[in-house]
């Protein structure tokens, strides 16, 4: 009984965030689903870890695809093998001598830190939430709001004014700017119609700001600029008001900040989607090796080997692990792991902090997150601060300064500098050479999961165009279990069940379905 | 005022493939059984009231979802729990052997805050059938060596003892609780839904 399902709908390899959301997509209509990672955690490069298991993942080189499992061909099909890129680069770990947290020590808390390789926020009205709420996987997991949001202004790290009770809070500006403050937030939520704002569309926001916004002081050109529309020198209007209006529209829906995090660090959130997937009927194999792919003449890939056996399927997602297609001029972020003395015990250890560091001389545009133990990601009286920004020369060159500028070194415990490669800028999620195989993005430098969910719906529409991208899932107590006594139901059956019920909507989850019905109230 | 407050427990039940973890929780909170082995499609929790100590409490029993069938439940799964299942078929022995190391998983993954009290309930499942292969006997003195885990031998087809299991996971998973709320020093979690409570909302008048 516990053999792996030798034909499935969708074979898909890696954990990751935009892999997992396809997985859990295709299992909630009915797709047959079996889901591998050759490592024995979930998330791939969204992963969080454990001190002692990122010290190792960093230090640990790819492992090759070994010839073991390979195969030249197979009723016809031509043999491709799959060929992992190295994920990290340039690691440089430093400890401090002087610190009461020793090595030792943190390794003996080992398991109270979830370090995030690809930390992000969410929009209280982003994708992800949104998704996580329509899709009712929201309940697997707990979410903390970020409490403070600061950006870096000259020498000194200042506190944006961003709700409505922020900017009459704030000391860091005066009436008159809070007055043109308000005015813009509120312009900016029907930007659409506001003639100030339409024919600068296509041009750079950044222009548009210096420009044309007279009414906002420098000091406001800067909040706006980078910290609540989070421009770039070549950001368009268009796109940064649209990004400041999702900020804008954030504030308040949860409470007085725009962005939620989940406890126990972000590699919470694959397995959220791996979890609905199963409980949909996905086999989860993880630490589980692929040495490729057959595919046929026409370059339709149509079996995953793994382990020498073969996995026949319609469908195979990917994400960079089992790139067979050596896909090389990948762009790279810079990273850093900061292990932080906590400063002081009543410093917000529970929630959150938003640093942007807007680009310097010599020096991209820099995202840091701070988090204590409230979040369940450090031990008591530690936090974990992390910097992100596009790759320039190395990670350490790149953001050595500036963590050193922010954390003295009295209060630095641990740091680690490492690069990831970035997929995020390739234009479509098909790999070029393979019909049938789809390769999903790395997390990327943006803050949120946007453009993740937008591919992976993207890719499920590809597979199935007629069917609807993760509606909701019934809660327990809405399922009834079906007991036709002693009839036993064909395992095709159960699935077209789940197909068919996927089909009704939210509005009455599953009537007539034969597996689990809809019940209106408790029984 | 704490004696309304709504109690709600998470318990997670562990053993190997086909010991009957959805049959078990079916019968307790649907008083249903089934024979046909399904790998759990669509189960994901259930939800049952319970009196304890004339309190109401919730129970939240999560199944595996058939991620334990290849190793490969994440450790997601294990967050928060107050009381871990631990369960066995008596007619096989492979799956008792596995206890330890469910038991093992369980401490590691979730790491409770006292690993040594945290509490386990052992169930030993199908003693309707006729081939038994583990006696009371060694069963219970598994359990005893393991701190004094309480232990049942139930049938989920007959009906059998179950509900007496689930009672004693309801009431060691409350003193669980107990125990965790005062340590709980970060309690301002947000759960995601449409309609967030008013109180955190930004619609209160300026003026």
């Amino acid at each position: 009984m516990d053999d792996l399902p030798r034909e499935v709908d969708v074979i898909v390899l890696g954990t990751g965030v935009p892999e997992s959301i396809v997985a859990a997509a295709c299992a909630r209509v009915g797709k047959s689903v079996l889901h591998f990672d050759h490592r024995s955690h979930y998330g791939s490069m969204f992963a969080s870890f454990n001190f002692h298991d990122l010290t190792e993942i960093l230090q640990t080189p790819p492992k090759p695809s070994d010839g073991d499992g390979a195969a030249t061909s197979e009723d016809g099909l031509r043999f491709i093998q799959s060929r992992a890129s190295p994920v990290f680069s340039n690691v440089e770990i430093e400890v401090n001598e002087h610190s009461e947290w020793s090595l030792e020590k943190l390794e003996q808390n080992s398991r109270k830190f979830n370090l995030d390789l690809a930390p992000k926020l969410l929009f209280a009205r982003g994708k992800m939430v949104e998704l996580l709420i329509s899709s009712n996987i929201a309940k697997y997991a707990e979410f903390k709001l970020t409490s403070k949001i600061l950006t870096l202004k000259g020498d000194d790290i200042v506190q944006v004014p961003c709700s409505r009770a922020d900017v009459f809070a704030t000391d860091s500006v005066n009436v008159v700017e809070k007055r043109a403050l308000m005015r813009f937030i509120t312009n900016v939520l029907d930007y659409e119609n506001q003639p100030l704002f339409t024919e600068w569309l296509d041009k750079p926001f950044e222009d548009f700001i210096k420009l044309k916004a007279l009414f906002l002081t420098e000091n406001l050109q800067h909040f706006i600029l980078h910290s609540i529309a989070m421009a770039t020198p070549s950001t368009t209007t268009g796109s940064a008001l649209e990004d400041a209006r999702k900020f804008i529209r954030s504030l308040g829906r949860y409470g007085n900040s725009p962005f939620l995090s989940p406890i126990y660090g972000c590699g919470e959130l694959a397995q959220c989607f791996c979890r609905l997937c199963a409980v949909f009927g996905g086999v989860y194999h993880l630490d589980r090796q692929v040495e490729g792919y057959f595919v046929d003449e026409d370059n339709r890939v149509r079996a995953v080997r793994s382990r020498g056996e073969t996995f026949r399927a319609s469908h195979v997602v990917i994400n960079q692990d089992f790139d067979p297609s050596h896909t090389s001029n990948n762009e790279h972020i810079s990273r850093a792991i900061v292990i932080l003395h906590q400063e002081s015990p009543i410093e917000e250890p529970g929630a959150g902090t938003l640093l942007r560091v807007p680009p310097g001389n010599d020096r991209p545009a820099v995202t840091v997150i701070e988090q204590g133990a409230g979040m369940m990601i450090c031990p008591k009286n530690l936090m974990v601060a992390h910097f992100i920004c596009r790759k320039v020369i190395s990670a350490r060159e790149d953001l050595k300064a500036l963590v050193e500028k922010i954390y003295p070194s009295s209060k630095r415990v641990w740091v680690a500098y490492f690069n990831m490669i970035d997929t995020t800028m390739r234009s479509k999620p098909t790999t070029d050479d393979f019909a049938g195989l789809y390769l999903m993005s790395t997390p990327g430098l943006q803050l949120d999961y946007d453009i993740h969910i937008e591919q992976a719906e993207e890719v499920f529409r590809k597979m199935y165009p007629d069917e609807e991208f993760l509606p909701r899932a019934p809660d327990p107590d809405e399922i009834i279990l079906d007991f036709e006594d002693g009839v036993p139901q064909q395992p095709a059956a159960e699935h077209q069940g789940i197909a068919q019920e996927s089909g009704d909507g939210s509005e009455s989850d599953g009537s007539g379905n034969p597996v689990a019905e809809a019940e209106q109230g408790p029984a | 005022m704490s004696n309304r407050k709504k109690v709600l427990l998470k318990v997670i039940v562990l053993g190997d493939s086909g010991v009957g973890k959805t049959c078990l929780m079916n019968q307790f909170v649907s008083k249903k059984f089934t024979n046909q082995y399904k790998a759990t499609i669509g189960a994901d929790f259930q939800t049952k009231e319970v009196m304890v100590d004339n309190k109401l409490i919730t129970l939240q029993i999560w199944d595996t979802a058939g991620q334990e069938r290849f190793q490969s439940l994440g450790v997601g799964f294990y967050r928060g729990a107050d009381c871990c299942v631990l369960v066995y078929d008596v007619t096989s022995p492979t799956t008792f052997k596995s206890l330890e190391s469910w038991r093992d998983e369980f401490l590691i993954q979730s790491s409770p805050k006292d690993p040594e009290n945290f509490p386990f309930v052992v169930i030993g499942n199908k003693i309707d059938l006729e081939n038994r292969s583990i006696t009371t006997k060694r069963a219970q003195s598994w359990c005893q060596s393991k701190n004094n885990i309480p232990y049942f031998e139930v049938s989920a087809k007959e009906a059998l003892h179950v509900d007496e299991a689930f009672a004693t996971v309801a009431r060691n998973a409350q003193a669980q609780e107990n125990e965790v709320e005062l340590y709980n020093e970060f309690p301002d979690q947000i759960k995601l839904s449409p309609l967030p409570t008013s109180s955190s909302r930004q619609d209160n008048c300026g003026c």
